[in-house]
């Protein structure tokens, strides 16, 4: 049986309240001035969107109200029903609750029902571990339109109250360095020829041995008072690995299709922070091909990263353009990577 | 007032803001002991050590030194000497 070519109808996005700035971040955590500096030098950032309110330290989104957004946004722009979607699967490091799973709860807003529906809880990978499954699930022929969802916000980890001058390094870096967001895409194997096609999709876990870079605990009633940090990160592990796992997860991506690093038109890099996202690219080597990146400007924004980069690049691709996106995971190391091409409906397909 | 501030005071030895420094320097490079003149490990990319020495720095003199001023330190004295400079009345901040 031929594998039916599966197209990305439609992208949507969602980024919660204003733009916060490296000074008012600073600034509202109570953090020595010096900070604005160093976030600037080391980190690259210069502001994100939040999902609370730091003034109030009110919760204004949650990650079903960011994703039941992106989610409408990704449907109008693809022309499609939320009545036609026949499953739904969602990354994220940062679910509202665990139960009911996030994805369910945008199901339910969006009026979506009798449907199989996924959610999928990892870090930066967990986006395009929901399009591979997705694109697999279409691929047998059981499913035709998919909504897929990647989102994070940081509302459970940053508490204004708190004093963060007073918490362990690790804990101010983790605060400076991630923004919240959800994005979501409309794939289907129906006919669209002008659409782009998603070529291909695939995840790999290499963390055999190898200790976490990044950890994210959570809490039940029988340890709600542990002294346990709740995200813990080893920064020169992730500095030092992501842009060899980023290089790798490209080269497989490129020999998986029999392309050339000159046939890429659009790359959509790892989104770390705007310092190490430089350092990936580098690794990278794809002069040729132009980057889409928003990290300096909205942070990292983790499981919505390929849906925000995807609604950035798709309208800027022209017929035949090739892009290759890549990320890579830190918490136990996971490479990932998919490939979208632009059809040459002039020449009758791709 | 400079010369005291960076210990070069007749009689002085080490004076604020070179022993501040010095406590800095040891407690977050983990260094047995750094004289004022004594080479400094280079720093470049070294970010988490940076920003703990440049709160350090903020907290306990009262200055924002420029982060390439840490970077690129070669001796304590010279660190106290960039302080001393941004400590005084008019100095950009």
């Amino acid at each position: 049986m031929d594998r039916p070519e599966i197209r990305i109808l439609g992208v949507g996005t969602a980024l919660p309240g204003p733009l916060i700035d490296n000074a008012e971040l600073v600034r509202r955590f109570g953090l020595p001035e010096v900070w604005e500096q160093w976030i600037d030098t080391f980190v690259g950032t210069s502001s994100r969107h939040f999902a609370l309110d730091l003034e109030s330290g009110e919760v204004r989104y949650s990650l079903a109200d960011l994703g039941e957004q992106a989610a409408r946004r990704a449907l109008d722009a693809a022309g499609v029903e939320a009545s036609e979607v026949d499953l739904m699967v969602m990354g994220s490091a940062t679910p509202d609750k665990l139960m009911p799973s996030t994805v369910t709860v945008v199901a339910d807003r969006l009026g979506v029902d009798d449907i199989s529906t996924y959610q999928l809880l990892s870090g930066c990978t967990g986006a395009i571990q929901a399009l591979d499954v997705a694109c697999q699930m279409l691929t047998t022929g059981r499913h035709r339109t998919a909504l897929v969802l990647g989102g994070d916000t940081c509302a459970k980890h940053l508490d204004p109250s708190i004093d963060l001058a007073e918490l362990s390094l690790n804990m101010q870096v983790n605060a400076v360095l991630f923004g919240d967001a959800a994005g979501a895409a409309v794939l289907s194997t129906r006919d669209a020829p002008e659409a782009p096609v998603l070529r291909r999709v695939f995840t790999r876990l290499v963390g055999r041995g190898r200790e976490p870079g990044q950890t994210v605990d959570w809490y039940g009633w029988a340890d709600r008072h542990s002294d346990r940090e709740p995200v813990t990160e080893d920064f020169k592990a992730v500095e030092e690995s992501a842009p060899v796992m980023a290089a790798e997860a490209l080269q497989e991506l490129l020999d998986d299709l029999d392309w050339k690093r000159t046939d890429l038109d659009y790359v959509l890099p790892p989104q770390l922070s705007g310092h190490m996202t430089r350092r990936v690219i580098e690794a990278l080597d794809v002069p040729g091909a132009e980057v889409v990146s928003c990290v300096a400007e909205i942070g990292n924004t983790a499981n919505a990263i390929p849906f925000i980069q995807l609604e950035r690049a798709i309208p800027e691709m022209a017929m035949g353009d090739r892009a290759a996106g890549v990320s890579v995971e830190a918490s136990k190391w996971i490479k990932a990577g998919y490939a979208v091409e632009m059809p040459d409906v002039s020449t009758g397909g791709v | 007032m400079s010369d005291t501030l960076t210990g070069e005071q007749p009689g002085a030895t080490e004076t604020p803001p070179l022993e501040q420094l010095r406590e800095i320097w040891r407690d977050v490079l983990k260094l047995d002991d750094v004289g004022p003149d004594d080479e400094l490990p280079y720093l470049g990319g070294q970010s988490m050590q940076i920003i703990q020495l440049a709160v350090r720095v903020e907290r306990t003199l009262g200055v924002k030194l420029p982060l390439q001023v840490l970077v690129e330190a070669t001796t304590l004295r010279g660190v106290a000497e960039a302080a001393v400079e941004l400590r005084r009345p008019g100095a950009a901040r």
